[in-house]
């Protein structure tokens, strides 16, 4: 018995120790709200006219655009690299570590968390302004608010209730980047609007909480970037959250409702 | 059209297993204590609620996968293609799309070759043709690579690198 309680508390040391050896990015902020989200677009650029046999000939081709070309790219804007596993999630609450970020306020946005999904890298939203580099990458899926159908029940003498609803939303995005340091080394903006479905589920009693709440984004725009003039993007934004608590409801929980 | 029925599948998933944990259907502890009374009805409750946990287990690890990039990552996700399970199926093939990796092609293409479902079949292929498109990630490093070697030619000193993803002080935009 005495050598168990030995090697677990070796055991705990080790893991608290591996666990703060293991942390080598700063914590900007937390969220225990958030939607994780799979980006899957596709970029078209108008190619150089041809001329085959004294015909003007055009076309376009297209590159993919998904989450780690993402992650890349404001992995660029911040000038650094995201630890292995890192994600992109839609936070509903992302709160600054004030230590680190002097603001106060929670705020709805595009953020890079690591993988326990909790641990804020990188406020994409909110993005970088500093010498040489500005950008950001503001994805608003709830921009503009839609009709919605669904319903909630009044919760009975046992606290018990559920919500369940559809809603659509138009939607607003601009992945911004300035890297003005040398001679413009890079400038991108990339914006427009689309379409997103939300399903949202939830079910309660007093003592647990369990739910689901997903989009489907339909994204399309265009813009610049590099040396191309002319783009088309296009695509999907898949995003889902599901929770399961013995815990009592957050407030924050119910969205419907609030309207 | 692929990554909505995915969705659908997934949303579906989402639904029915929160059907399953939620607290006006039976939870797991609840069917087991339903199990002695009714052996035969409950145990098939009990293996359905099993098999959910299981989806949804499965589900929660493709997703953590797909933002890995080692080549056992990738394993564990093209062997999740040949799950029986259908929903797990479409869900691994949007992990293998978001691993981004080209390196799964071929072990896609014989998944294809072997698929029989026509729907499925198409949306692997599908697939198949987005993943071998270029990345915007190795477009940008072509061309910064190009912009990079113009300034070196000039005598011009090489971007600064930071080292942390710390914000620093906002400077004054132009």
């Amino acid at each position: 018995m005495k050598l168990t309680k030995i090697a677990c508390v070796a055991l705990s040391a080790a893991l608290v120790f591996g666990t703060k050896t293991a942390s080598a990015y700063t914590i900007v902020g937390t969220t225990t709200d958030y939607l994780k989200l799979s980006f899957n677009l596709t970029l078209g650029t108008q190619s150089p006219t041809k001329v085959v046999a004294g015909n003007d000939v055009w076309s376009y081709s297209n590159m993919k655009l998904s989450n780690k070309d993402i992650l890349n790219e404001l992995a660029y804007l911040a000038q650094t690299t995201w630890p292995a596993g890192a994600q992109l999630e839609y936070a509903f609450n992302g709160y600054y570590n004030e230590s680190v970020v002097p603001k106060s306020s929670s705020i709805y946005q595009l953020i890079v968390a690591d993988s326990t999904g909790t641990n804020i890298l990188f406020f994409a939203g909110d993005g970088v302004d500093v010498e040489g580099m500005y950008g950001y990458f503001d994805f608003d899926p709830f921009d503009v608010d839609g009709v919605y159908s669904g319903h909630q029940s009044l919760e009975n003498s046992q606290g018990i209730g559920s919500e369940a609803y559809t809603e659509f939303y138009g939607i607003d995005f601009e992945f911004y980047i300035e890297d003005y340091g040398y001679e413009y080394a890079n400038y991108e903006d990339l914006y427009g609007g689309g379409t997103t479905t939300e399903n949202y589920n939830e079910s309660w009693t007093p003592k647990t909480d369990s739910g689901f709440d997903g989009i489907n984004t339909t994204l399309f725009g265009g813009g610049y970037y590099q040396d191309q003039d002319y783009s088309y993007i296009t695509g999907s934004v898949l995003g889902a959250e599901q929770w399961s608590n013995v815990t009592p409801r957050p407030a924050v929980a119910v969205r419907a409702s609030r309207k | 059209m692929r990554i909505n029925t995915t969705w659908l599948s997934v949303m579906a998933l989402g639904f029915s297993v929160m059907i399953a944990d939620g607290a006006d259907a039976p939870s797991a502890v609840t069917n087991v204590v339903v199990v002695q009374s009714n052996s035969v009805s409950s145990l098939v409750a009990t293996n359905d609620a099993a098999h959910q946990q299981y989806v949804h287990e499965t589900i929660s690890r493709l997703m953590s996968l797909q933002m890995n990039n080692d080549a056992a990552s990738l394993a564990a996700i093209l062997a999740e293609m040949k799950n029986p399970n259908k929903d797990i199926r479409k869900v691994a093939l949007s992990a293998v799309i978001q691993f981004n990796d080209r390196s799964a092609v071929p072990e896609l293409q014989k998944i294809a070759d072997n698929t029989q479902d026509p729907f499925e079949k198409v949306d692997i292929l599908k697939a198949i043709d987005y993943i071998k498109l270029p990345s915007f990630t190795e477009y940008m490093a072509y061309k910064r690579s190009l912009k990079q070697a113009k300034h070196q030619t000039n005598g011009l000193p090489a971007t600064p690198g930071a080292t942390t993803n710390a914000p620093v002080a906002p400077a004054a935009h132009p």
